[in-house]
């Protein structure tokens, strides 16, 4: 039983980093259409503000807080120097994002050297769940992951913005045509994705080594989790989430992880071949 | 007012209008006939901002529009039901209409009672999705949600495009209403006769991408006038 509570434990905490991971590029690839190389980069980005600002004396939580908006600023400036220009251009995005996810990874590793970095999790005690004892932390990000998720669903069905951005996908001349300045929408929403894969960074970096290539790790998961999920809706993050990070969590028990994350990778053809537009439909 | 003056546009390097001058004047309901392919939507396009003429310039109210966004255009009064009428499928009525109010100068978030008074047969679907509703149910969204930005101008395109004539009626109704209550000024490409012919204050036809002649509303009353300025 014990045992069971603590795979399940441990699938929710694999699942919320995929769910936080995945919802950025659910808006950015998903929804705007942008194959974006370069996401996992951001989650990175996170992971070292959080390095950094905890470098300086500053908590956990402080970083929380500003992650996400340097994330965004970075996204903003992406967006207006390089992806604003590639909107018709899917291979030309590749290119461009896979260029950019480069110069991140090394900047960050002439700046900052090829030794992780130091991050200290906000809180070390452990609680005890039905019967098991599981580090607070752990808890505590499944909870705000979920909130995360929450907040972005109320943000796209419920906002102007949402709306609009809902509205573009559809059909971009007409929003335009009826008023909605769409390039500066679609220069908002990159943002909002690039400063959610930045909270994801700083969430899971106490979980990881934090170095300059970490982002490449969540970069192929999170085109999983979005495709299989279904692209570009907030219940298909979930979805994809639950299905990319059980089975993964669920294998690790059974066979080695590098055999486990090969048969996510192959179970993950397989839906995708039976049910092309992913598992929530929308 | 809106005034088109000598412009060419195309798609590439194809040009499809040449040197069109047109002038909608307050008021007016000016209806664009012409047979497919003479360029008829490709003005509306460049009117609206979609596609940027390769000359010319586009004035509305005397304000030169040419370079503009269409959204700012838009926000300028323009509104614009496209053919095919441009709902979004997946957003319910309601959200279509919000949609519509994106263009209005007052930055209201509120779709205005006179509005969803004048189309009760949408009051009623509110929450259903822009997809499911019928051809002609679409065209009515697409028309109510041209009102929400509050506009002065309307561009048209081809509203009757397999819609059946009961509807088809009461678009020409509503036109009429636009145009003598609202003070809107509307450009209506159309190819129904009896659209044209009810609703038309001037008429000008189109070939290759040229305005050929103007048709005087008797003229239009004459089918044979009518055969032979369309070349039929």
């Amino acid at each position: 039983m014990g045992a069971v509570i603590t795979i399940s434990l441990n699938a929710m905490t694999l699942i919320s980093i995929l769910m936080l991971v995945g919802l950025g590029l659910a808006i950015i690839y998903g929804l705007m259409g942008v194959i974006n190389l370069s996401h996992g980069d951001f989650v990175t980005i996170g992971a070292f503000c959080l390095a950094i600002i905890q470098g300086l004396g500053g908590s956990f939580w402080l970083a929380l807080l500003i992650a996400p908006l340097i994330g965004a600023l970075l996204g903003f400036l992406t967006e207006q120097a390089i992806i604003r220009f590639l909107y018709a251009r899917p291979l030309a995005t590749i290119m461009a994002t896979w260029g950019l996810s480069l110069i991140i990874q090394q900047s960050l590793q002439l700046i900052f050297g090829a030794a992780p970095q130091k991050v200290f999790s906000p809180l070390t005690t452990s609680i005890n769940l039905l019967g098991v004892n599981y580090p607070s932390y752990r808890v505590v990000m499944v909870a705000l992951s979920i909130a995360i998720i929450v907040m972005a669903f109320v943000i796209i069905r419920k906002t102007k913005f949402g709306l609009d951005l809902r509205t573009i996908i559809q059909d971009r001349d007409m929003a335009e045509a009826l008023g909605i300045d769409t390039k500066f929408v679609y220069s908002i929403a990159f943002s909002l994705g690039t400063a959610l894969a930045a909270i994801a960074g700083v969430l899971l970096a106490p979980l990881t080594a934090v170095i300059a290539q970490m982002g490449i790790n969540y970069l192929a998961k999170s085109f999983f989790v979005v495709i299989v999920g279904g692209a570009g809706s907030v219940p298909g993050v979930v979805a994809g989430s639950l299905f990319v990070g059980g089975t993964e969590t669920l294998l690790n028990y059974i066979v080695p992880t590098t055999l486990s994350q090969a048969l996510v990778l192959v179970f993950a053809i397989i839906l995708v071949r039976v049910r092309p537009s992913g598992l929530v439909r929308t | 007012m809106l005034e088109a003056r000598e412009i060419s546009a195309g798609y590439g390097i194809v040009p499809v209008i040449r040197n069109i001058s047109l002038t909608v004047d307050n008021g007016d309901i000016l209806v664009l006939l012409g047979r497919n392919g003479v360029g008829k939507t490709t003005l509306l396009k460049s009117l609206i901002g979609l596609l940027k003429p390769s000359s010319g310039k586009i004035l509305i109210d005397g304000l030169d529009v040419t370079e503009w966004a269409p959204s700012r255009i838009a926000k300028a009064g323009v509104a614009y039901v496209p053919q095919g009428r441009g709902i979004f499928p997946k957003l319910t009525v309601e959200e279509n209409l919000r949609v519509g109010l994106r263009g209005r100068k007052d930055r209201s978030s509120t779709i205005p009672d006179d509005v969803l008074a004048m189309f009760p047969i949408l009051k009623e679907r509110m929450n259903q999705l822009g997809g499911t509703l019928s051809g002609g149910q679409q065209q009515i969204l697409a028309l109510a949600r041209a009102l929400c930005s509050d506009p002065s101008h309307l561009l048209l395109d081809e509203p009757s495009e397999g819609i059946q004539p009961s509807i088809i009626r009461q678009i020409s109704e509503l036109l009429q209403t636009f145009s003598h209550e609202l003070d809107l000024t509307i450009l209506l490409v159309e190819q129904n006769l009896e659209l044209v012919r009810t609703t038309a204050t001037r008429c000008f036809v189109m070939e290759k991408g040229c305005l050929s002649r103007e048709l005087t509303t008797d003229e239009l009353e004459d089918d044979q006038k009518v055969f032979e300025a369309l070349a039929l």
